[in-house]
């Protein structure tokens, strides 16, 4: 299987297939953004309702200074502001724990569930590099790992093809089939 | 990319149960840097949790290095005794993953590997260095062969195997080092020359026929007899 797995990166490679079809949803709808968090920062920005130019500091690695509270916030809150705009900046540093590339996060439905945005899951597959993928193409995984990168995705898949562990409905049988 | 799973392995040391990350294959070409550590000596090199003994697993995996043109079932040394049988295994491994029943595209990949078995660290590492200095094992294992004959009071015994270290320009370092260990008994410097000369040698075909009738091309097949597995010991 590991032997496969490995036959799986070079066939890959090769025929460059990931990079072809990698970003459909038929084939996890992955999205690569190697070192540049500044994509998945402004969405988690969003999502947080936290201040982008530290969220992407933090991702990127740096130890940023709390942000300051935002008039609007402080206005509407009043004393409660404080609290709440806190609140933000700790969940979004839960969320950047729960993805790090240390975590193996591919490995767990339940942490995915737990991270997502959505239906789609942003992680770090390697040190400084990050990925995307939509969760609901877990339904027709084969393993944990298979969701570490869109590379992981195809060779898993090639693996379990090839050793004859891949469900006989399984959708990815046709295109594999074709290689 | 390249496999792993936690493993407990105790220390030779003290007995401490570790836990450490060991690889079940590696792909070269996506992890460069596994292959340097393999090079460097520290590859999968651990450090026990308790007496801080430093030690290092035998290879038990699979190495791909498609930008070299290498395949290997890197194996303990201890299965060396049943090198045959290793040998066989390995074959339909190689022939599973890249033969005439898979698909083009691995079929591709394979004719441009050459596939090998190896037993213990220092029989990997030298694989290594051949496919990437693009050299001919089977010439490097009659020049061993030259040198086991001709250069006076080489440290023979058992365990002890001949291993090209490094290539510098004309210059291959060589050495005899203990399998297990890893430790140099012995290390001089052979010119090229000598390698190529064996090389393009016509008297030395039939020699470089039966080294390469396997995957395992090393001298050490043609004295080890091997012993078949006991059925329930077969891995």
């Amino acid at each position: 299987m590991d032997n496969l797995h490995e036959v799986g990166h070079a066939v890959d490679d090769r025929k460059g297939f990931m990079n072809a079809n990698g970003k459909s949803d038929a084939y996890g709808g992955w999205k690569e953004y190697g070192g540049n968090v500044t994509p998945i920062a402004k969405i988690m920005a969003d999502h947080f309702e936290y201040d982008n130019s530290y969220i992407e500091r933090k991702m990127a690695g740096g130890n940023p200074a709390n942000a300051e509270i935002p008039p609007e916030l402080a206005k509407s809150e009043g004393d409660g502001a404080g609290a709440a705009w806190e609140k933000r900046r700790t969940d979004f540093e839960a969320w950047l724990a729960g993805v790090r590339t240390s975590t193996d996060v591919w490995d767990s439905a339940s942490e995915t569930k737990k991270w997502a945005i959505g239906d789609t899951m942003y992680h770090e597959a390697y040190d400084n590099s990050w990925v995307s993928y939509k969760v609901s193409a877990r339904t027709k995984g084969v393993s944990g790992y298979q969701f570490r990168a869109p590379g992981e995705w195809f060779s898993e898949l090639y693996a379990a093809y090839h050793t004859q562990k891949l469900n006989k409905n399984h959708p990815a049988n046709k295109w594999l089939s074709t290689l | 990319m390249s496999i792993f799973s936690p493993t407990h392995f105790p220390c030779p040391n003290c007995g401490t149960e570790n836990e450490f990350n060991i690889f079940a294959s590696i792909n070269a070409d996506r992890r460069p840097d596994l292959r340097d550590d393999i090079i460097n000596g520290d590859f999968m090199r651990i450090k026990c949790t308790s007496c801080e003994t430093d030690f290092r697993p035998e290879p038990d995996l699979n190495y791909l290095d498609f930008g070299n043109g290498a395949w290997l079932l890197a194996r303990p040394i201890s299965a060396i005794a049943h090198w045959a049988e290793e040998e066989a295994s390995a074959k339909t491994l190689f022939d599973d993953a890249y033969g005439s029943s898979t698909p083009a595209a691995a079929q591709e990949i394979g004719n441009a590997l050459t596939a090998r078995v190896t037993f213990g660290w220092p029989a990997v590492r030298e694989k290594i260095i051949i496919a990437q200095e693009n050299l001919d094992d089977v010439a490097l294992e009659k020049t061993k062969i030259s040198i086991l004959r001709n250069k006076p009071g080489n440290p023979v015994g058992p365990g002890v195997e001949l291993r090209l270290l490094a290539v510098h320009g004309t210059v291959f370092h060589m050495g005899w080092i203990r399998a297990l260990t890893n430790e140099a008994l012995e290390v001089f410097e052979m010119q090229r020359a000598l390698y190529e000369d064996i090389a393009a040698d016509e008297a030395w075909a039939e020699l470089g026929n039966e080294l390469s009738s396997g995957l395992f091309v090393d001298m050490q097949r043609l004295f080890i007899v091997p012993v078949p597995y006991e059925p329930e010991a077969a891995e």
